[in-house]
């Protein structure tokens, strides 16, 4: 999500950002110093005009320290010798080409933006100002002394005294606008930070709710539906197992935590236990598939596609008028998908009462938490089947089991 | 992210950081515009077509005012298609000026086409994606270059042609290459520190989760130990089913679901409206429910999005000049659009309001579609919409 920079780095980030672009001006202000010069010099031959490179290589060597480390040392470091280089470097145009020219002022002009272009160490916005003042008067002075030593007449430039202008205003622009969001961004971060904390609980608060109703909705809807007379042995277990979780565990907190019973070594725990759970409750249940892709799932999306499988498991035994139901595990691009089939009585999805949390909470739900779908195709009289994908690593999802693998063929459990 | 598609621009990374970027198009544009007027002035005498060398102010101050205009929040974000018309509006005002003076140009350095379209390429640099500008500031270096070179012939100096080449593409290339690697280094910045800090959040939520999740299991576990548990401990006790139990079991199920359908039915929203309208109440204040959704669609909000509402919500409520108990947020749906209204009352004057609201406008904007902020009399209204997933 982006937000931002936070007000304590926004300034210094702004500043850094303006003294790379001005470094990378000024660069290329000198090798088109270098390039012209070279050019002039393979046309006019007598001139003696290539030392002046000297100058431009060692003015563009402390430039490239200063972009690397802008220090207080390499900004005074760079002025010194940029304005030395630059009095050498005007000195040598001049006495070989004459008093400034609308021609060569151009050329005199490169170096000096260089020098205004010089970003030193600075703090604040105005400091930046006033490195741009020390670089603009660091390049006059140095170009007025190159026209008194040479005895040629100088003016006011033109173009150094705008980019200084344009450059100050700049700065001056960008230090008035920060002001502006100063007020705003902590309220932003703030409330960044309160949507993650808030996502968070409302997964909390989901994932509660569908176990609440996996456990005591579904204890509660069995005890109504129970015929008078002794407690049957296989729904006090029932009811025990799900008090002792209730009461007894951090049932949100780890999910992989939830104590199951492992018999069979093909399938993750987690699985194992929802099949047995099911064939407690009297279905037969038919697997088939790639069962060994089951293992390739991260905990959390396992433990959610474990008990979201197990509640179509619940709805068969509960709702399709079959005891029977097939479980099909197979695996594609980036997904796994699980299939519950059952040949039952079939329904409407949309006739399901809002009140009934079976379907909305404890499956779609459950998928969709863990960024997975689900597909429901019923038809009345004919069956039900419920597709479940979720997503898996990429490097798990192409580690497809062998035809010869354990879990690879087809097995009845009731 | 359902909002405007996504570019790697300062403004859309750091929204309240370049809220400063209007002031650099407003600075860059009337300095650009001052000094055409400036030279176009003092070469007036000389020139063979007034008439292009006034188009030519005139294409210039339409960029200027597509630039300004273009750059400010309330309009974010500043499109490839805004900035292509700002460069050829300003391009076409150098190529004018050009043929203001043909054949009676006799500096290269004179003229302020290249000048303007390098200040207009540097006004950019918040809005645009660093490659954008370096390939726009390329094209228009070689339209100046190739009307320089067409000129070369009138020109009154004996330098190299290269030379003059390259003092008429200076100021382009010069300010292309500060937009540029200005504009790389801030968005890099943005992108390490989002980084970071979105870690950190993570790290963050994590050290919490625990708690929170005992806490979360406490609320349900309060609301068992009232019905269902011991009715649950009294069946196992007894070992027996009756009659009686029948009823309390579907009682105490209806009584859970009617808890759940509550729950599940709250959005997020109203969750974080919840408390404001439970003070508007307190304080007597009669309060439609804040927060209108009747096709559930605050759902459909990513967390940037929700982040964005929340931050403006929270500084709303915050404000004392916000009358208590108007806060309302209406959410509607049409087809894969969502539409949202937030309206308050506020008892500040235009200036104030326009001041609290315009950096979270700069945000909204980049998260939301089609943001629009009216003022009614006292009363703040800010539509926008997104997408629905």
């Amino acid at each position: 999500m982006a937000l931002g920079l936070p007000n304590h780095l926004a300034r210094s980030r702004v500043n850094d950002a303006i003294a790379v672009a001005c470094h990378a001006s000024a660069l290329l202000c000198l090798a088109t110093a270098v390039v012209c010069i070279g050019v002039v010099q393979f046309d006019y031959p007598a001139l003696l005009l290539w030392p002046s490179f000297l100058a431009l290589g060692v003015m563009a060597v402390v430039l490239i320290l200063l972009a690397a480390n802008r220090s207080l040392f390499w900004s005074v470091a760079y002025l010194a010798t940029g304005a030395a280089s630059t009095f050498w470097y005007a000195g040598m145009l001049l006495n070989q080409l004459g008093p400034a020219t609308a021609n060569n002022s151009y050329l005199l002009t490169l170096p000096k933006l260089a020098l205004v272009l010089c970003a030193g160490a600075a703090v604040t916005s105005f400091g930046a100002i006033g490195w741009v003042a020390a670089g603009y008067a660091a390049a006059e002075a140095a170009v007025l002394f190159a026209h008194l030593q040479s005895h040629t007449p100088g003016s006011l430039d033109f173009a150094s005294t705008a980019v200084a202008v344009l450059l100050a205003a700049v700065l001056s622009a960008v230090a008035q606008g920060r002001r502006r969001s100063q007020r705003v961004r902590p309220t932003m971060h703030r409330a960044a930070r309160e949507e993650s904390v808030a996502a968070m609980r409302n997964r909390l608060e989901q994932r509660a709710a569908a176990l609440l109703h996996d456990t005591v909705l579904s204890q509660l809807a069995a005890l109504a539906a129970a015929p008078t007379g002794p407690l049957p042995a296989a729904t006090r277990r029932s009811i025990e197992r799900d008090l002792q979780l209730l009461v007894g565990e951090d049932w949100l907190i780890e999910p992989e935590t939830i104590p199951v019973r492992a018999e069979d070594a093909d399938l993750p725990p987690v699985f194992e236990r929802s099949i047995d759970d099911s064939r407690r409750d009297g279905l037969t249940v038919d697997l088939a598939g790639e069962l060994t892709l089951l293992a390739t799932l991260g905990p959390e999306v396992a433990h959610e596609l474990a008990l979201a499988m197990r509640q179509c498991l619940v709805n068969v035994a509960r709702h399709s008028g079959t005891d029977r139901a097939e479980v099909v595990v197979f695996g594609g691009v980036g997904e796994l998908t699980v299939m519950v089939i059952d040949g039952g009585r079939g329904f409407r999805e949309e006739s399901v009462p809002r009140d009934r949390f079976g379907l909305r909470q404890s499956v779609r739900g459950r998928i969709e938490r863990v960024g997975g779908s689900v597909h429901i195709w019923s038809t009345l009289g004919e069956g039900t089947s419920v597709l479940l994908q979720v997503p898996v690593a990429e490097s798990a999802a192409v580690e497809k089991p062998s035809p010869d693998a354990p879990g690879g063929s087809r097995r009845s459990a009731s | 992210m359902s909002g405007p598609a996504h570019e790697s621009t300062a403004q859309q990374l750091d929204p309240l950081g370049t809220l400063s970027g209007r002031r650099l198009a407003i600075v860059g544009s009337s300095l650009a515009l001052l000094y055409a007027v400036v030279i176009t002035a003092r070469e007036f005498r000389d020139l063979v077509h007034p008439v292009a060398a006034t188009l030519a102010l005139l294409a210039l101050a339409a960029a200027c005012l597509a630039l300004v205009l273009g750059g400010d929040p309330r309009f974010a974000p500043f499109t490839r298609r805004r900035m292509a018309f700002v460069l050829t509006a300003a391009l076409a005002a150098h190529l004018l000026s050009a043929y203001a003076t043909w054949r009676h140009n006799d500096f290269v350095r004179d003229d302020w086409g290249p000048v303007a379209v390098g200040v207009l390429l540097l006004a950019f640099a918040p809005f645009r994606p660093w490659a954008e500008i370096l390939r726009s500031g390329v094209i228009a270096a070689v339209v100046v270059a190739a009307l320089t070179v067409v000129q070369l012939p009138y020109f009154v100096t004996a330098a190299p042609p290269l030379v003059l080449v390259s003092a008429a593409m200076a100021p382009v290339l010069g300010m292309t290459v500060a937009s540029a690697t200005f504009c790389r280094a801030l968005v890099g910045s943005v992108k390490e520190w989002d980084g970071r800090a979105a870690r950190a959040r993570e790290a963050d939520v994590g050290r919490v989760r625990e708690g929170m999740a005992r806490s979360v299991q406490q609320d349900r576990v309060t609301i068992l130990n009232r019905d269902v548990l011991p009715f649950l401990a009294e069946v196992l006790d007894r070992d027996s089913i009756t009659e009686d139990d029948h009823e309390r079991a579907r009682s105490i199920s209806d009584s859970i679901r009617g808890v759940m359908i509550s729950e599940a039915g709250r959005s997020w929203l109203e969750d974080l409206l919840l408390q404001h309208r439970q003070e508007a109440m307190l304080a007597g204040i009669a309060q439609d429910p804040p927060v209108s959704d009747p096709h559930k669609v605050a759902e459909f909000m990513d967390l940037e999005q929700r982040a964005a509402l929340r931050a403006l919500l929270d500084d709303l409520l915050r404000t004392p000049a916000l009358q208590r108990g108007t806060l309302a947020i209406r959410l509607t749906s049409t087809g894969s659009r969502c539409d949202a209204e937030v309206s308050a009352v506020l008892r500040m004057s235009r200036h104030r309001t326009r001041c609290l609201i315009s950096p979270y406008l700069a945000v909204f904007r980049t998260a939301f579609d089609a943001v629009r902020v009216e003022r009614i009399d006292t009363e703040l209204v800010l539509r926008f919409s997104y997408a629905r997933h």
